[in-house]
């Protein structure tokens, strides 16, 4: 009788998928944020539009998908109404359709066109992607095909060009990429993934001209020979043996001109400055290795970049322009405090290792150790970190985590503040979660950030901090933090009264955040220190914030 | 076996497909051409005494003088509030309200160094701030092949014991124009040591130029000048400044001998038609 009720539910289940596959699905996503800024002159969110005159920004991201019978569309409406993502000291207003796409497969043969999302490899020498945060929206407007040569190889070519918000970039790109798994015969324990991909840049006639022109006015030694035609080719690998996986990849640019904000520049008058266009060869080399087994794992990466700051267009800046993605080498940290510093990947040259060691003994117990070791290539030194976490787990009653992390960090560098000393840090964290009845749980949250003091006898940078947190929740619907970030001890950097003195300032935040089946709410409070904030793996420096935020996010 | 020679023979193909290409005319430096127009364009720098790469945009400006000499004339705006504030060894205090005032009205900088050439706001730029240093030149040479809808001229008398400047500006059309046209006059001062950031170090004894201390006319975005023009005939406006004395304004020098008197008329839409210089003491 169980096997017969069993049977009669797996055949309702398999007529019901069949009947599904003939029907159309639509559906979507919908991202939208308000900011009520208010102005507060003494953390230095003041003197931006936003602040002083416009007071509210939105940015809103509408995605409706449609998909019947292997064939799909899609389109994204979006809005910027005084939006600071685009630039944090500006305002940016606009809307429209931020992207559209429509793909089918025919047998083996894939054909997609519109706004595509894409990468070769890691990433290394080209990746289409999104960050919503820092505004980074890096479509290819174009065309993409993809053809299955064998069950285990496929390859793709694509041409098109970049999005700039509702534009596009003037330079054409093209690519191609096979990549292929083979594993041996049966056997689930070795596999290869092995990949080879080319992307070429051509940059635009009025492009060149710009970049000639801006050479033209350096003095015969400085000039460098720009062309119209960029190439970048890169070769990758995944191997994996039972519990073990080696990644390893390597990528080439040909000689190309970029900008390069170190390179010494002969002036007509005067000393000599820095920052000036410069050409070269670029390659990265990069590789992780990770071993797992119950209770432990271990990953090892390494990195060596040299003159990779491949862009659309030689004469862009920060985060517009960029063709490709180069894999960060510091952990992303998640406390406010521990992810206050964060290591900017450096474009031009950084060599790099990451090592993380996770140990678990039991079901209770975990422990983790991070370490971030990046210099540039003269050995400089740019980024130091140790990150350790215990995790201790009493079931179904509270969740214990602790730990201490030590930075090293080259604000010279990644603040661009010459003449300023290394940052240092020590800052212990603890978090502890305890689980109540009736579906509540309360989290505590405290770090305590020391830094060095410089050889004027000044702190650092804003000196010490200490942070604090609350967070109830009720699930599955609600949850309610409140947490400060306190300036306890000022430094070089802090906001000043009238005398002169570091003022020991709070930044507050609180929120409120609703979830309903597939839409979640918020709204905050919050006033935000200025620093780096990164995402996904890009950074991007940010003014202090104030005011209040809310946030909607749904899928349907 | 035979899926792995598939691979690679793809990966051949691809090679060569994408490699076959690579030759193309190499591209030729061209020498700087210096155009006839008559036009001097001016460039309004915003910058700051703790801007590490401010020292590059000033230098670069300077360098464009050497080659359009007498075409280009420069003011450098420590607007604040951003990487402006003295140093703690400095002497003086470029700061000027005026200063933000003239930022916002351009279209408010998001980045120093920035520079307005001409105010106009070009085709690829989102704002008329040019926060790219080396995409100055080219549209400094996109201006210098306007043709101006007139010359300008500055006679300055200056009385050494009252330190009053008498500042007469004469514009010359050169064509027949039915809108209206504003005169900017301003205020600067060169020659003034006193410290200022680099990319890896503070420079001790820098020496600021071109820096502006003040507006000579009312509106900060310029006076009536002319509400037409009729070429070859000549317009004019005088003006009389005081030089205040440094006790009376301890921020900055005020040596009469470093100072100049800028000059710039705009058109109905704002952009700079022409510019003059003149040193307070010639």
């Amino acid at each position: 009788m169980k096997k017969l009720f069993t049977l009669i539910v797996l055949s309702t289940a398999l007529i019901t998928g069949l009947h599904a596959q003939d029907k159309a699905v639509i559906g979507g996503s919908l991202q939208a944020n308000g900011n009520f800024f208010i102005r507060d002159s003494i953390i230095g969110a003041a003197n931006i539009p936003q602040y002083d005159r416009q007071l509210f920004g939105s940015d809103v991201w509408m995605t409706l998908n449609y998909a019947y019978k292997g064939f799909e569309v899609g389109m994204r409406f979006d809005m910027f109404n005084n939006s600071n993502l685009l630039n944090p000291t500006g305002s940016y207003t606009a809307q429209g359709i931020g992207r559209w796409y429509a793909k089918k497969k025919f047998n083996k043969l894939g054909v997609s066109a519109g706004y595509l999302y894409d990468q070769i490899g890691s990433g290394i020498i080209y990746r289409a992607y999104e960050l919503r945060p820092l505004l980074i929206d890096q479509a290819l407007y174009g065309l993409r095909l993809t053809y299955d040569l064998t069950p285990n190889i496929s390859a793709k070519v694509f041409t098109g060009r970049q999005k700039q918000q509702f534009d596009t970039s003037e330079s054409i790109l093209r690519g191609a990429a096979f990549d292929g798994y083979f594993s041996l015969s049966d056997s689930t324990y070795f596999s290869l993934a092995p990949g080879i991909g080319v992307i070429a840049r051509t940059l635009s006639d009025n492009n060149m001209e710009q970049i000639v022109t801006a050479i033209s006015g350096y003095l015969p030694e400085d000039q460098s020979k720009p062309r119209f035609n960029t190439y970048a080719a890169t070769v990758y690998n995944t191997l994996t043996y039972k519990n073990f996986s080696w990644y390893a990849e390597a990528a080439y640019k040909s000689n190309e001109v970029f900008f390069d904000p170190f390179a010494e520049r002969k002036q007509l008058v005067g000393e000599n400055t820095f920052g000036r266009l410069n050409s070269g060869r670029g390659m990265v080399l990069y590789s992780t290795l990770s071993w797992a087994t119950k209770g432990f794992g271990i990953n090892v990466e390494a990195k060596r970049t040299q003159n990779f700051d491949f862009r659309t267009n030689p004469l862009l800046r920060l985060n517009f322009g960029l063709m490709n993605f180069l894999p960060p080498m510091a952990r992303q940290n998640t406390f406010r405090l521990t992810a206050r510093y964060a290591a900017v990947t450096q474009f031009l040259g950084e060599q790099a290792f990451l090592a993380d060691i996770r140990y678990a003994p039991s079901r209770k117990l975990q422990f983790l150790v991070n370490g971030s070791y990046i210099d540039d290539l003269n050995g400089n030194l740019l980024y130091r970190e140790i990150f350790t976490e215990i995790i201790f787990k009493k079931k179904r009653k509270y969740t214990l985590t602790g730990g201490l992390q030590r930075q090293i960090y080259n604000q010279e560098i990644y603040f661009v503040k010459p003449e300023t000393e290394n940052i240092k840090t020590w800052v212990p964290y603890v978090d502890l979660l305890i689980k109540m009845k009736k579906r509540k749980a309360v989290r505590f949250e405290f770090q305590y950030m020391n830094v060095n003091t410089n050889s004027k006898g000044e702190k650092t940078d804003y000196g010490d901090w200490l942070n604090g947190l609350v967070e109830f929740s009720i699930a599955p619907h609600w949850t309610f933090t409140v947490s400060d970030m306190y300036n306890a001890n000022p430094g070089k950097a802090s906001p000043k009264d009238e005398n002169g003195e570091g003022i020991k300032a709070h930044y507050p935040r609180a929120d409120i955040f609703y979830t309903y089946k597939n839409s979640r709410f918020s709204l905050s409070y919050v006033k935000q220190v200025e620093g780096i904030v990164c995402t996904g793996g890009i950074c991007r420096l940010e003014p202090a914030f104030s005011g209040w935020q809310m946030t909607v996010n749904s899928t349907f | 076996m035979k899926k792995f020679n598939t691979f690679f023979a793809s990966l051949a193909a691809l090679i060569l497909l994408t490699f076959s290409a690579c030759e193309e005319q190499m591209v030729v430096i061209p020498e700087i051409s210096n155009p006839d127009t008559g036009r001097v364009v001016l460039i309004e720098e915003i910058t700051g005494v703790r801007c590490p790469n401010c020292p590059a945009g000033a230098a670069t400006i300077e360098g464009f003088k050497q080659l359009f000499p007498g075409k280009v004339i420069s003011i450098a705006y420590h607007s604040p509030p951003f990487l402006v504030a003295p140093l703690s060894s400095s002497q003086y205090d470029f700061r000027r309200d005026e200063a933000q005032d003239i930022d916002q009205l351009i279209g408010e900088s998001i980045g120093k160094p920035s520079a307005a050439i001409n105010r106009v706001q070009f085709a690829d730029e989102q704002r008329t701030w040019v926060d790219f240093i080396d995409k100055w030149q080219g549209y400094l040479q996109e201006e210098l092949n306007k043709i101006p809808a007139l010359f300008l001229d500055i006679d300055n008398v200056y009385n050494s014991e009252t330190r009053e400047v008498q500042i007469r500006v004469t514009g010359t059309p050169q064509g027949t124009f039915n809108s209206e046209f504003f005169l900017t006059v301003a205020v600067l001062e060169n020659n003034m040591i006193d410290p200022q950031l680099d990319q890896n170090q503070e420079i001790e004894d820098y020496e600021h130029n071109h820096v502006f201390h003040a507006l000579v006319n009312d509106n900060i975005g310029g006076d009536l000048f002319a509400s037409s023009l009729t070429i070859d005939e000549e317009v004019s406006k005088t003006f009389t400044f005081t030089l205040p004395t440094n006790e009376e304004d301890p921020k900055v020098p005020w040596v009469a001998e470093n100072c100049e008197i800028v000059a710039f008329v705009t058109n109905a839409a704002g952009t700079v038609e022409q510019a003059a210089k003149a040193k307070v003491i010639e």
